[in-house]
């Protein structure tokens, strides 16, 4: 799957995948560090990347091999998309669009967006809420089920907000999953909480636990990408996430 | 027409470059490592807001008790020693190839105006510490005639 400016490489081939889940740097790096843990938990196996000259000029290395930082893991049931840099502005849009047009090359049936959303009162929250956002009505069932509040009035901004404008326009089924989250510090809580959702909305059993015992350390290692994410985010004009929306009547 | 598009064309190549070229020196001269190999230290992650006549400022602590918190106040600055309850090592890590152990947090914030220090105040829960201040200048209430 490629376009001029981006491309998604396949490093093995899977012909239909069932479901997909994407967490990106972002508000409290709760999409990330929970899609991390699930791709952990579930051994997801590594299936491709994403390459592009609009993608900062990174690479990660691990135990001795280099890697891109975007990349996807999975199996023929469920793939994961996550990031280890922050995305900018420039890649965003081509990024978002080239992975929902991959997605839906899969055949896939429920695309699930992770992120998190800032709450100004974290500190006093001990099981932080999850709020859904859906492009299909009949997926609100699938919210209750799950005991996930529906988001009913609100701004989105970021990564998850282009991938779910995306799906609207090409018809994919999206369900955006937001965590309450601690607004500048890394929150495996809040992954957690999001983690735990998935579970029942997938019927997997990823346990938490580990997640929960982990979290300082996550929080330690996560600090110098969370506040390049701080960074990228002010650019994105994200604070509007904390606006009231314009009502009348 | 055409020698206008030309213009907008080579106008906007100039702002592109010169966005780069604005993020490449706030790269180079704003980035500082969030660590300190001699010292043993981390950063912590911190973040400082304004609320009528106080300041907040927040830092994230895991592997921190309060017991092991050392905080200066003065009245433009705020300083945070913390001791790590266990030592963090960065093995193979980047350029450091070597066991590298870090053992408390250290963080200086310069504060946006001056406030009194005796009217400090900080709280410690989770691992995250909050400390309130009061400012020097406080708001005075205007009345309306």
């Amino acid at each position: 799957m490629s376009s001029d400016e981006l491309q998604i490489i396949e490093t093995k081939k899977i012909s239909n995948i069932k479901n997909c889940i994407i967490g990106m740097p972002d508000t409290g790096l709760t999409g990330m560090i929970g899609v991390t843990h699930l791709i952990s938990s579930l051994s997801l196996d590594e299936i491709g990347y994403i390459d592009s000259n609009l993608l900062p000029p990174v690479i990660v290395v691990h135990k001795g091999i280099p890697k891109q930082p975007i990349r996807i893991f999975g199996n023929k049931d469920l793939a994961a998309i996550t990031s280890e840099t922050p995305l900018n502005m420039t890649s965003m849009y081509p990024l978002t669009k080239s992975i929902v047009n991959w997605v839906k090359s899969k055949g896939v049936e429920l695309l699930i967006s992770t992120s998190g959303i800032a709450v100004q009162n974290r500190m006093e929250i001990k099981n932080p809420l999850v709020y859904g956002v859906t492009t299909f009505d009949n997926n609100k069932k699938l919210l209750d089920k799950a005991e996930i509040k529906l988001l009913e009035e609100g701004f989105m901004v970021g990564p998850h907000a282009l991938i779910l404008k995306e799906c609207i326009a090409k018809k994919v089924n999206n369900l955006t999953l937001l965590a309450q989250s601690h607004p500048q510090y890394p929150d495996p809580g809040a992954a957690a909480a999001t983690v735990n959702s998935i579970n029942k909305l997938l019927d997997l059993n990823v346990d938490v636990n580990k997640l929960l015992e982990q979290a300082e350390e996550i929080r330690l290692k996560t600090r110098e990408l969370m506040q390049r994410t701080a960074k990228s985010l002010k650019g994105m004009e994200k604070v509007q996430e904390q606006e009231l929306p314009v009502m009348y009547g | 027409m055409r020698k206008r598009r030309l213009i907008d064309i080579i106008q906007s190549s100039i702002e592109n470059l010169e966005e780069e070229i604005d993020q490449a020196i706030e790269e180079v001269f704003e980035w500082r490592p969030m660590w300190d190999v001699q010292k043993g230290t981390l950063e912590p992650l911190a973040n400082v807001s304004e609320e009528n006549n106080k300041i907040i400022v927040s830092f994230d602590l895991p592997y921190v008790t309060k017991e092991n918190i050392e905080l200066n106040v003065s009245e433009n600055s705020l300083e945070v020693e913390a001791e790590l309850n266990r030592c963090i090592k960065y093995e193979g890590w980047g350029t450091v190839q070597r066991e590298c152990d870090f053992k408390s947090f250290h963080k200086f914030v310069k504060l946006p105006e001056k406030i009194v220090p005796e009217k400090a105040k900080a709280s410690f829960k989770d691992g995250l510490l909050t400390v309130e201040l009061q400012k020097k200048e406080a708001k005075k209430r205007l009345k309306i005639d």
